[in-house]
C-alpha cells in the first residue's frame, strides 16, 4: 500500500477506490461477532467463500467479514446487500440456495428471514426488522458495511475523513473545543467530560503525553466495545488519533482483552495498515504530526479496567490500584499525563469532527448527547447490541427492540452498569436512558450492559451473584474492599437460605456505607451499589430471608465471653 | 522547599511539601492510627485505618492519612463521628483474622470495636503487607510476595530463596502484627525444606 | 511438671518412637499450680493431639488426659489399669489401625515437621479462654472447629505429605491420590496451591509432579538424577519469546501471556528463567501469574472445559449447568481430573450472551446447554 502524505491524496485514494465499485455490485455481509462466530459462523464463512469460488464469481460477488450485527440472538446473520435482504439463524447448508436464489436470482428465501414471534409479520429487509427499526445505529450501523479487515473498506464510507479535517483544518485547540461543545461523556462507566479530562491532561506540564483506549470491558454481559472494536477497529483508532492530536500526545495504548482472537488480529491488523498508509507513525498524512500506538493486554481480571491499574499492567506490573490522590489525567502511565477514554467514546470522535458539534448535540437529552451502545441480555426475546440515542426509555429498549420477556413470564427488574451498577423495578422502566436520570434511580449505567431479569428472580442471590464476582475480580489490597465483600458475601449468603439475623440489613448498610468512604478504588466503593440499590426496592425480599428462630445479631454479639 | 500552613484537628500545623497528612499530623503529635505504614517503607495505603476527613476548595472528603499529601490551608479533621465508625468496623473484619494482635487490641479499646462482631476467618494474615514489602524495599531480597487477588490473596514465601537467605535475618518478623509471618516461615520449611540444617533446631525441647 | 507444659512435639515423639499410647495426668481444673489456665492448656493441646491421631488413621484413644491430683494414688491406679487395658486392646500403634509401618513413620514425620507450625495456630486460631472443661469439649466438638482445622492444619498436612512423596520420586495425580487416599479432585486442589507457592515441578509428557527443592531448600533441576523432569516447551522458544519483548519496559505481561497461550501454563522453571531473564525478582513473577486468571501454574487437561458465569448465563440458568458439568467430571473449578482429561475453568464472560448458558470446550462454543444435556456435550471429548 503506498504511503497518503496528504489531505489530497487522501481522497484521490478514497475517490479512486469507489470508482472502482459498482454500487449495485453484491456483496454479503456474514457477521463474525462473538455470538454470531459463537454460533459456529465460521463455518458459514468459509461454505460462502467455496461457492462463490465454485461458481466463480469472485468478480461480481464481494463477501465481507463483519462484525457484530448486533442481532446476536438470531445469529448466525448474513446480509445480502445492495437490497440489504437479512437472514436469521443461517447453516452452511443453507449457502448454495442463498447464492443462487438471492444474491443472483434476487429472490427472498421465506423460511431465512425474520418472523415476528407476537404477530407472526415477517419481514425481509433489515431495516423492517423491529430490532432494528427502533434503534439510532451511528457507531454500529458500519459494521454491516464493511469488512472488518480492510482498511480500504473503512475509506469507502469516508474513513479517515476526520483525521484530515482535524490535521489540516483544524488546530489542536479547535479539536478540543468541538469535543468539548458536544459535551461528549465517557462511555466507561462514569460519565465524565470527555472534553474536559482532555483539556486536563493537554494543560499538564509534562511534554510527554499519552492517550489510551480501555478496551477492557470486564464487565460481565457487556459485549459492545468489542462489537465495535473487532467490527471497526479504525473508527476506534480514528478517533484516538484525533484526540492525541488535540492532547499533543505522541504515543498511544490500546488496552484490551485477550481472549478474543478475533478482537485481536483485527487490532494488530487495523494497526499495521494505518501505518502503511501512513496514517500512523511520523509525518501523518504529511501534517507533521507523529503518534504511534501500542497494544496491551488484560489477561482476566475485571480490576484492571480502573484506570491507574490499567496504567500499572501497562508498565508491566501488577494492576492494582493506585492509591496516589493525583488524578491519572495528570500522572499516569511511568507518571506522564496520561488520557484513558472507553473504546465507544473514542469511536464517538470523528463523527464528532466531520459532522460538528452542533449536529452530535441535536441527538440526546439536556446533558446526554449522542447515541449508547447497549448490551441487552438475561431474560429477554432478543438479547443482542443495540444503539439508540440518549432519551430512548428502557421500555422502548426492552419491549421496541428487545421484543420484551421470554416464556410469557413478566418483567421484574432491570440491571443496569454490571457489578457497579444498580437494579431498578419494572415499574421504574419508563425511565429514560440518561447518565443523571438513570444514577438518580439508582441504576448507573456503567458501560452499558443492561441484564433483564424476569419474575423467577431473586433479588438477593442476584446481588450476591455480583458481590462473589467481585470477590474474586478485586485486587484484595485493601481491607474494606477485601474483607467488606468477604462479610457480606457471608450474611448474604445465610440470607439466601433463610437464616439471615435480626440485624443483618442493618449491618449490610454499615459495611456498604465504611465501604464506600474508606475503599481505595472505586470498585470497592461501588462495590455496594447493587445492594444499595436492591434494598432500596426490593426489602422485603431480604426480610424475607430473616428466620426470626435464630437469634439477632446483637444478642449473640453478648453471649460467649470470648477474652 | 516552602512551609505550608494547614489545620488538623484546629491546630495550625506548618508542614514542608511533599509532606503526607499522617507526617504533618505527627510532627505536631497529633495522633492517627495506622497499621500497614512503616516508615522505612513507601507508604502502601492497604488497611485503611489512618482515614481522615479534609476539606479542600469548599469540598469535604475521606482520604487516608499516610498518602494524602498536604496542600495550603487544607482542613484536617482527625475524628469524627463517620471516621470512628469506619476504624471501629475495618478493626471489627481484621479481629475476626486476629483477635489476639496487641496492635488490634489496643485500636479496639479505643474506637469500640469488638473482636467477635463477625465469625472467626481461618487465616490470621491482616494482609497489611509489612513483610512483603520490608523484604522487597530495604533487605532487596524479595523471599515474600503476595499471591492470588481478591479474597484469596495470601503472602507466600519462595522456598528456595526462604531456605537460603531467612534463617539468619528475619528482621521482618517482629513487624507483623499477628504470629502469622512466624507460622508461614514455620509451613513453608515443614513443606519444603523440612530438614535445613543451617538453623537451631527450632522445636525446644 | 505442669501438665500445661506438655508439648505436642512430645506427645508426637513419643508415638513416632513406637510407643502405643501416651498419658497425660496432672491437677484437676481451677488447681493448677502455675498460671491458673495450665491444665485448661492441657486439655487444648489434649484435643488437638487427638485430632491429628485421627487425621493420620490413628485411633485418637491412644492419647488420654485426665485430671489426678497428687492425693488421688487410688484413683490413679484405676485409670492407668483402664487406659493399659485398652491399649492392649487396640493393639500396637499403627497394626491395630492396620496401616503399613513405613507409612506410619511418614504421616508422623510429616505431622511433627508441622508441630511448630501448628503451635502457632493452636495460639492464634484454636486457642479459647473458656470458663470451664465442658465449654472446651464443645468447642472441639463444633463444626467451627473442624472447619479451622480443615483448613489450617488439615489442608497442610495433606501438602506436606505430596510434597514429602515428592521428595522422593516425582508421582501422578493418580499416585498421589492412591496413597493419601484422598480424591484426585482434592489432590488436584492441592498440586495448585502447592503451585502457586513455586512448591512442584511437572514432567508434562508423563503426567508427573515432582518437588523444586530438596528437604534442605536446594533447588532441584530437570535434569537431575533419575527424576528427569522436563518442561515441556523447549527453552528455545521460551528465549525467543522473552528476547522479543526483553528490555521492553512492560514486558512480563506480555512474556507470561505469550507463553501461556504457546504452552497453556507456565512451569516454575519457565517462571524462573523468565525471572532471571528480565531481570524480575520471582516474587513479583509469582505475583502477577497467580493476580490473572488466565495465568495457569498447573498443566491443563486434554481438554480445556469453561462454563460461563456471566450475569446473562447466571439469570438463564448457569449455577446448575456448573453443578451438573462439575458432577460428571468429578472435579470443581481450577482443577484437572486424573486422567489429565478435562481441566475446569472459572468461566467469564466471553460475551456471547445470547448463548447462554453455555460450555465452552476448547474454544468451542456450545450454547443453550441445559443441564441435562452436558453429558453429550462432553461425551464427544475423549
Ligand atoms: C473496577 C473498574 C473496572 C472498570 N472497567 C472498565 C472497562 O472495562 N472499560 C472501561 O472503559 N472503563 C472501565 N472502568 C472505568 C475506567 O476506570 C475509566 O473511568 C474509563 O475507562 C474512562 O473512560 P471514559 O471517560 O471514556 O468513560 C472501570 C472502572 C473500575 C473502577
Ligand atoms: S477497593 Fe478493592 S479493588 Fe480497589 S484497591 Fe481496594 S481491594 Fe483493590
Ligand atoms: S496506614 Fe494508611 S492505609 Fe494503612
Amino acid at each position: 500500500m503506498p504511503r497518503i502524505n496528504s489531505a489530497t491524496e487522501l481522497e484521490e485514494l478514497r475517490k479512486g477506490l469507489l470508482s472502482k465499485r459498482d454500487p449495485d455490485k453484491s456483496y454479503i455481509a456474514i457477521c463474525s461477532g462473538t455470538g454470531c462466530l459463537g454460533l459456529g459462523n465460521d463455518r458459514v464463512i468459509t461454505a460462502f467463500e467455496q461457492e462463490i469460488k465454485r461458481l466463480s464469481l469472485e468478480t461480481q460477488v464481494d463477501i465481507r467479514v463483519t462484525g457484530c450485527h448486533g442481532f446476536c440472538e438470531r445469529g448466525p446473520n448474513v446480509v445480502i446487500y445492495p437490497e440489504e435482504i437479512y437472514y436469521i439463524q443461517v447453516t452452511p447448508e443453507d449457502v448454495p440456495e442463498i447464492v443462487s436464489q438471492t444474491v443472483l436470482g434476487k429472490q427472498v428465501i421465506d423460511r431465512l428471514i425474520y418472523e415476528d414471534p407476537n404477530t407472526g409479520e415477517k419481514s425481509a429487509y433489515q431495516s423492517d426488522i423491529p430490532f432494528y427499526k427502533a434503534q439510532m445505529r451511528q457507531l454500529i450501523s458500519n459494521n454491516t458495511k464493511i469488512d472488518s479487515r480492510r482498511i480500504n473498506d473503512y475509506m469507502g464510507i469516508g474513513g479517515y475523513s476526520a483525521l484530515s479535517k482535524a490535521l489540516f483544518e483544524m488546530t489542536p485547540a479547535q479539536v478540543l473545543e468541538e469535543v468539548k461543545k458536544a459535551n461528549l461523556r465517557g462511555r466507561g462507566g462514569g460519565g465524565f467530560p470527555a472534553g474536559l479530562k482532555w483539556e486536563t491532561t493537554r494543560n499538564a506540564p509534562e511534554k510527554q503525553k499519552y492517550v489510551i483506549v480501555n478496551g477492557h470491558e470486564g464487565e460481565p454481559g457487556a459485549t459492545m466495545d468489542r462489537a465495535i472494536f473487532t467490527g471497526n477497529p479504525h473508527s476506534v483508532l480514528e478517533g484516538l488519533i484525533i484526540g492525541a492530536y488535540a492532547i499533543g500526545a505522541s504515543q498511544g495504548f490500546i488496552y484490551t482483552r485477550h481472549d478474543s482472537p478475533q478482537l485481536k488480529d483485527n487490532i494488530y491488523r487495523a494497526l499495521e495498515q494505518a501505518r502503511e498508509y501512513g496514517l500512523l507513525g511520523e509525518n501523518i498524512l504529511g501534517s507533521g504530526f507523529n503518534f504511534n500506538v501500542e497494544v496491551h493486554f488484560d489477561v482476566g481480571i475485571f480490576v484492571s479496567g480502573e484506570s491507574s491499574a490499567l496504567m500499572r499492567s501497562i508498565e508491566g506490573r501488577n494492576p492494582e490500584p493506585r492509591p496516589k490522590y493525583i488524578r491519572t489525567s495528570v500522572s499516569g502511565v511511568w507518571d506522564k499525563p496520561s488520557n484513558l477514554n472507553n473504546v465507544e467514546t473514542w469511536a464517538n470522535v470523528p463523527q464528532i469532527i466531520n459532522k460538528g458539534s452542533q449536529w452530535y448535540t441535536s441527538i440526546g437529552t439536556e446533558r446526554s448527547k449522542g447515541t449508547k451502545l447497549i448490551s441487552l441480555s438475561g431474560n429477554i426475546v432478543n438479547s443482542g447490541v443495540v444503539e439508540v440515542p440518549f432519551g430512548t426509555t428502557l421500555r422502548q429498549i426492552i419491549y421496541d427492540i428487545g421484543g420484551g420477556i421470554p416464556n410469557g413470564k413478566k418483567l421484574k427488574a432491570v440491571h443496569f452498569g454490571g457489578a457497579m451498577g444498580g437494579s431498578i423495578p419494572a415499574r421504574l422502566i419508563d425511565t429514560p436512558l440518561d447518565f443523571d436520570a438513570l444514577k438518580k434511580v439508582g441504576a448507573p449505567m456503567g458501560a452499558g450492559a443492561l441484564m433483564v431479569m424476569d419474575e423467577d428472580n431473586n433479588m438477593v442471590d442476584v446481588t450476591r451473584f455480583f458481590l462473589n464476582f467481585l470477590t474474586n475480580e478485586s485486587c484484595g489490597k485493601c481491607v474494606p474492599c477485601r474483607e467488606g465483600i468477604r462479610q457480606l458475601l457471608k450474611i448474604m449468603t445465610r440470607m439466601s437460605k433463610g437464616n439471615g439475623r435480626k440485624g443483618d440489613i442493618e449491618l449490610l448498610e454499615e459495611i456498604s456505607e465504611v465501604m464506600g468512604v474508606a475503599s481505595l478504588c472505586s470498585l470497592g466503593k461501588t462495590a455496594c451499589d447493587p445492594l444499595k440499590s436492591s434494598l432500596r426496592y426490593f426489602r422485603d425480599e431480604y426480610e424475607a430471608g430473616i428466620s426470626d428462630e435464630i437469634a439477632p445479631v446483637n444478642e449473640q454479639e453478648l453471649t460467649p465471653e470470648r477474652v | 522547599m516552602s512551609d505550608i500552613i494547614l489545620q488538623i484537628d484546629g491546630k495550625k500545623v506548618i508542614a514542608k511539601e511533599g509532606m503526607t497528612v499522617l507526617e504533618a499530623a505527627q510532627s505536631a503529635d497529633i495522633y492517627i492510627p495506622t497499621l500497614c505504614h512503616h516508615e522505612l517503607l513507601e507508604p502502601y495505603g492497604g488497611c485503611r485505618l489512618c482515614t481522615v476527613e479534609v476539606e479542600s476548595r469548599g469540598r469535604t472528603k475521606f482520604v487516608v492519612g499516610c498518602l494524602y499529601p498536604v496542600e495550603q490551608d487544607l482542613v484536617v479533621r482527625t475524628r469524627s463521628e463517620m471516621i470512628d465508625r469506619v476504624r471501629r468496623l475495618i478493626l471489627e473484619f481484621l479481629l475476626a483474622h486476629a483477635p489476639d494482635s496487641p496492635q488490634l487490641q489496643m485500636l479496639a479499646k479505643e474506637y469500640g470495636a469488638k473482636k467477635d462482631r463477625f465469625e472467626k476467618e481461618s487465616s490470621f494474615c491482616v494482609l497489611c503487607g509489612l513483610c512483603v514489602r520490608y523484604c522487597a524495599e530495604v533487605k532487596k531480597k524479595n523471599v515474600i510476595g503476595f499471591v492470588d487477588q481478591g479474597a484469596k490473596r495470601e503472602i507466600s514465601f519462595i522456598p528456595e530463596l526462604a531456605a537460603k537467605e531467612c534463617w539468619d535475618c528475619k528482621e521482618c518478623f517482629p513487624l507483623c502484627p499477628t504470629s502469622y509471618l512466624q507460622a508461614a516461615y514455620h509451613l513453608t520449611k515443614a513443606i519444603a525444606f523440612p530438614s535445613l540444617a543451617t538453623e537451631p533446631k527450632s522445636v525446644k525441647l | 511438671m505442669c501438665t500445661g507444659r506438655v508439648d505436642l512435639a512430645f506427645i508426637f515423639r513419643a508415638f513416632s518412637n513406637g510407643k502405643d499410647g501416651v498419658f497425660v495426668g496432672g491437677c484437676w481444673p481451677g488447681e493448677c499450680h502455675y498460671i491458673t489456665e495450665g491444665n485448661y492448656l492441657a486439655l487444648s493441646t489434649m484435643h488437638i493431639g487427638r485430632k491429628l491421631l485421627e487425621m493420620i488413621g490413628l485411633d485418637p484413644e491412644r492419647l488420654r488426659l485426665e485430671w489426678i491430683s497428687a492425693s488421688e494414688g487410688s484413683r490413679y491406679a484405676e485409670v492407668m489399669n483402664d487406659f493399659s487395658k485398652k491399649m492392649k486392646a487396640s493393639g500396637p500403634i499403627g497394626k491395630g489401625e492396620g496401616i503399613d509401618p513405613e507409612e506410619l513413620n511418614l504421616r508422623l514425620e510429616a505431622v511433627q515437621n508441622l508441630i511448630p507450625y501448628i503451635k502457632l495456630v493452636e495460639r492464634e486460631r484454636l486457642r479459647v479462654t473458656l470458663k470451664s472443661v465442658e465449654e472446651y469439649n464443645e468447642f472441639f466438638a463444633s463444626d467451627e472447629f473442624d472447619q479451622l482445622f480443615q483448613e489450617l492444619i488439615g489442608d497442610k498436612f495433606q501438602i506436606t505429605r505430596i510434597m514429602a512423596l515428592l521428595r522422593k520420586k516425582p508421582c501422578s495425580n493418580k499416585e498421589l491420590s492412591e496413597v493419601l487416599g484422598i480424591s484426585p479432585s482434592e489432590v488436584s486442589r492441592h498440586l495448585n496451591t502447592a503451585a502457586r507457592q513455586g512448591l512442584g515441578r511437572v514432567d508434562e509428557s508423563r503426567n508427573l509432579i515432582a518437588a523444586a527443592c530438596d528437604e534442605n531448600g536446594n533447588t532441584t533441576t530437570s535434569d537431575s538424577s533419575d527424576s528427569a523432569v522436563t518442561a515441556a516447551p523447549d527453552n528455545d522458544t521460551i528465549d525467543q519469546i522473552i528476547h522479543e519483548h526483553q528490555g521492553k519496559p512492560g514486558s512480563l505481561i506480555h512474556v507470561l501471556m505469550e507463553i501461556q497461550s504457546e504452552n497453556h501454563w507456565l512451569s516454575k522453571e519457565i517462571l524462573d528463567r523468565i525471572s532471571e531473564k528480565l531481570d524480575v525478582p520471582l516474587s513479583r513473577v509469582m505475583q502477577i501469574a497467580t493476580f490473572y486468571k488466565t495465568f495457569s501454574l498447573s498443566p491443563k487437561g486434554r481438554h480445556e472445559v469453561h462454563v460461563c458465569t456471566g450475569t446473562s448465563c447466571h439469570l438463564r440458568g448457569a449455577s446448575h449447568l456448573m453443578e451438573s458439568v462439575q458432577d460428571l467430571m468429578g472435579i470443581r473449578p481450577g482443577e484437572t481430573d486424573s486422567d489429565a482429561k478435562f481441566s475446569l475453568g472459572n468461566g467469564n464472560c466471553l460475551g456471547c450472551c445470547s448463548l447462554g448458558p453455555e460450555i465452552i470446550v476448547d474454544g468451542k462454543h456450545h450454547g443453550r446447554v441445559t443441564p441435562a444435556m452436558a453429558e453429550e456435550v462432553l461425551k464427544n471429548y475423549a
